[in-house]
């Protein structure tokens, strides 16, 4: 299966606007570095309910989301026809990143909750400007290196404490177990940048 | 420090000499008695290190606040990496083996010169960082998420799901 992409059209171009750098996803980027990297970018707007991407989804994309709202679901169990939603996205925060490092299958899904504007990194036009050792794909890798890393430690810190620490002690009683499961799914939603 | 020991470490495959010249000016050589403390778990970070030659035990606390060993790095092997890209504070603790260690380290403060003057190394290093703090977020959400997921209020299916 394959995730939206937009038609590639003048239009999706002009979308993008102009102050990136002022996101995380872009920061550092400006002047002819963000004209290079423009090559990779088109906007890309969705209805509400329309799916961004699916789970297993071959990724091509990373999105800032610059208006609106989505929602960010993890599938449960095999057959992926259950989700549970970890976290609603809203402007500023970006996703689907990692595939700018190493592309692969989503492990989440991803759709619309009311009208919603995005800007599309394309993986195949980024990693060409990467395989020819472009700054401004070196800076776009550094900025999703340094979310990576953040989010990293809070999952590391967040084992330790909730997971490893307490699951000796206290996993033999169902409460505590609904509890932690709790927990878990809490910390999911702050670290995606969600409202829950 | 000297170019020649940086020569032989992987990550300067590939590499020609001038690059690693660059790089060499802006590194320094740690040379660690046995045993001796190379970080410690809560302080800043603000290098990586390189294993040059010599191990470096890598431990957490584990129960009781007994050291648990995590990795033992030798030669060849890059350490501390994470510092180069959000700084923070260290993870675990890192201490010289019994035979003490040999590592070159690189400032934060360096990388960043390097890396804005479009050095192949920095790039490098970054590649590999990229593809290194990726995989060790799928396989630490992977657990989060089956925590998380064991006991979850399902939603329904949106209509035209599989």
């Amino acid at each position: 299966m394959s995730e939206h992409t937009p038609p590639e059209s003048a239009a999706s171009r002009r979308g993008v606007p102009d102050n990136l750098s002022q996101f995380p996803l872009f920061r550092g980027i400006t002047g002819p570095y963000m004209e290079v990297l423009r090559r990779c970018l088109t906007t890309v707007q969705l209805n509400a309910g329309q799916r961004l991407f699916d789970h297993g989804d071959v990724a091509t994309s990373a999105f800032l989301v610059l208006t609106g709202r989505l929602s960010l679901d993890m599938p449960l169990g095999e057959g992926g026809s259950r989700f549970l939603q970890i976290a609603r996205l809203g402007p500023g925060t970006s996703v689907g990143e990692l595939a700018l490092v190493e592309p692969g299958p989503r492990s989440l899904r991803a759709h619309a909750v009311e009208t919603t504007t995005l800007v599309r990194v394309d993986v195949e036009e980024f990693t060409r400007l990467r395989a020819l050792r472009h700054p401004a794909a070196y800076q776009l890798l550094r900025n999703v290196c340094a979310t990576t890393c953040g989010r990293l430690r809070h999952v590391n810190t967040f084992i330790e404490a909730e997971l490893r620490g307490e699951r000796g002690k206290a996993m033999s009683s169902e409460v505590a177990r609904e509890e932690e499961a709790t927990r878990a799914r809490g910390f999911l939603s702050r670290l995606f940048g969600g409202r829950g | 420090m000297n170019v020649e020991p940086l020569l032989g470490l992987p990550i300067c495959e590939g590499l020609n000499r001038d690059e690693v010249e660059v790089l060499a000016r802006t590194m320094d050589v740690v040379a660690c008695i046995p045993h001796q403390r190379v970080f410690a778990r809560g302080s800043e970070a603000t290098a990586c290190f390189f294993v040059l030659s010599g191990e470096v035990e890598i431990t957490v606390p584990g129960r009781g606040g007994r050291p648990q060993r995590i990795a033992m790095l030798g030669p060849g092997a890059l350490i501390g990496e994470v510092a180069l890209i959000d700084g923070g504070v260290r993870s675990a603790d890192g201490v010289a083996g019994p035979d003490g260690a040999h590592l070159a380290r690189l400032d934060r403060d360096a990388f960043d010169q390097v890396f804005r003057a479009g050095n192949r190394f920095a790039y490098k290093l970054l590649d590999v960082i990229a593809s290194d703090v990726t995989a060790k977020l799928r396989v630490a959400l992977g657990e989060v998420a089956a925590v998380a997921a064991s006991q979850a209020p399902l939603i329904a299916p949106r209509s035209g799901d599989a």
